[in-house]
């Protein structure tokens, strides 16, 4: 027996292109990234993906399929429609380099924005810290983010408005929220937040938190919490009227 | 320089007509799977190293089509020549290691032998471009690190 689907990939380079058909056989608990490996060493050597891990824990093969951002090698054939071709285009809100390779280099770019990690002074005499656990189960969530930047990819204002000058995106305000939910950090990134991190811009659809593959909230455990803070901070109507009395603006 | 770069680009000059570097790195998989793979045998180890030198001769006339950037047909031919390297490295010093240890399993030789514990298999590149293959002695525990180890008996 052997079966086959068709998969239709985006072949080109910096930006140019088209979806081109090939043929790969099927076997049981295919993913998408086994049929376009296949795909290369059988018909098209020179096809490039990026990927590593072949398990979802390294975030590199983070593609389009059937137009929706996802995982390659955590995309089961088995919950595809195959009679229908599969397509398989690279992430559509950073710069294509070539084939489904696309250039997310400015993701690490933004991260360097944001402030670091600063903890307080060790709390016993042998450098150790004491943290109370329900404040560490807090943070881990974020700190499942494989950085695969899908949420980046799906996230309309980075997507369709182009505002990567102005906003961080899902991806750096889970970020953030790991940093200020921390119970050892010091740093307050609050004003931060509103003004180089662009948080206003985010009108939480969600859709960041639909298509992320660890599951995280990003939505309602990073950005809302996070906005709370920067609305409590600079837009509370009591807290304005005693600095307007006091002359003292928010920062 | 220049000899490396022509050496690196000589893919794309064979170009579409040569055989795809997939089809020897998979048959080179195949092979060492089958012959250098669990269970080891001299006269088994002692056929790879022939079939290697077929496979070297294939390598050195794959080709490679397209671009040069993110084009992992070609980066599969360059790696060819390591891949090579290291398969051929394994089957000689698991030829020279007569013994079974750890994962190293020889079906000839099923038991460990404590002479050669005390060596290193070593493998250099010798005047003629030969794998040159020497054995290296282990350096001995120290009288502490004995201590620790008979202790824990």
């Amino acid at each position: 027996m052997s079966l086959k689907a068709t998969f239709r990939i985006w072949r080109g380079a910096d930006g140019g292109g088209e979806l081109k058909d090939y043929d790969a056989e099927l076997s049981e608990g295919m993913v998408v990234l086994d049929a376009v490996h296949q795909i290369q060493s059988d018909q098209a050597h020179d096809l490039a993906v990026r990927w590593n891990c072949k398990a979802g824990k390294c975030g590199s093969c983070s593609a389009e399929i059937n137009g929706k951002p996802r995982l390659m090698c955590m995309t089961r054939l088995n919950e595809l429609d195959l009679t229908k071709p599969v397509t398989v285009e690279p992430l559509r809100a950073f710069p294509h380099l070539r084939d489904l390779v696309t250039d997310v280099s400015w993701n690490f770019r933004v991260k360097k924005k944001i402030q670091k990690f600063t903890p307080r002074p060790p709390d016993a005499a042998d450098g150790s810290w004491r943290m109370q656990q329900e404040d560490i189960d807090r943070v881990q969530e974020f700190r499942k983010c494989i950085e695969c930047f899908l949420c980046q990819d799906v996230c309309h204002v980075l997507r369709d408005h182009q505002m990567q000058e102005k906003f961080v995106g899902p991806r750096y305000l889970t970020y953030v929220a790991a940093l200020e939910m921390h119970p050892l950090d010091t740093v307050d990134r609050t004003a931060e937040l509103k003004q180089a991190d662009g948080i206003g811009y985010c009108n939480i659809t969600k859709c960041c938190t639909k298509v992320c593959p660890e599951s995280i909230r990003i939505t309602d455990n990073a950005i809302i919490p996070l906005k709370e803070r920067v609305a409590d901070r600079f837009y509370d109507p009591l807290k304005a009227l005693v600095r307007l009395v006091r002359g003292k603006p928010a920062t | 320089m220049a000899g490396a770069a022509r050496a690196a680009l000589a893919p794309f000059d064979r170009g579409v007509d040569a055989e795809g570097a997939y089809h020897v790195q998979h048959d080179l998989q195949t092979m060492m799977q089958e012959l250098v793979g669990i269970v080891r045998r001299e006269d088994e180890m002692r056929q790879a190293l022939e079939k290697l030198g077929a496979l070297r001769a294939r390598a050195e006339k794959v080709g490679a089509v397209g671009n040069r950037e993110y084009n992992p047909g070609w980066h599969t031919a360059m790696d060819l020549g390591n891949l090579l390297t290291i398969s051929e490295a394994i089957a000689r010093s698991a030829i020279d290691r007569k013994e079974s240890r750890g994962g190293h399993f020889r079906d000839d030789y099923p038991d460990k032998d404590p002479a050669a514990a005390r060596f290193n298999t070593v493998i250099r590149k010798g005047a003629d471009g030969v794998m040159a293959l020497t054995r290296e002695p282990v350096t001995p525990l120290t009288p502490e690190q004995v201590t620790i180890i008979e202790e824990q008996k």
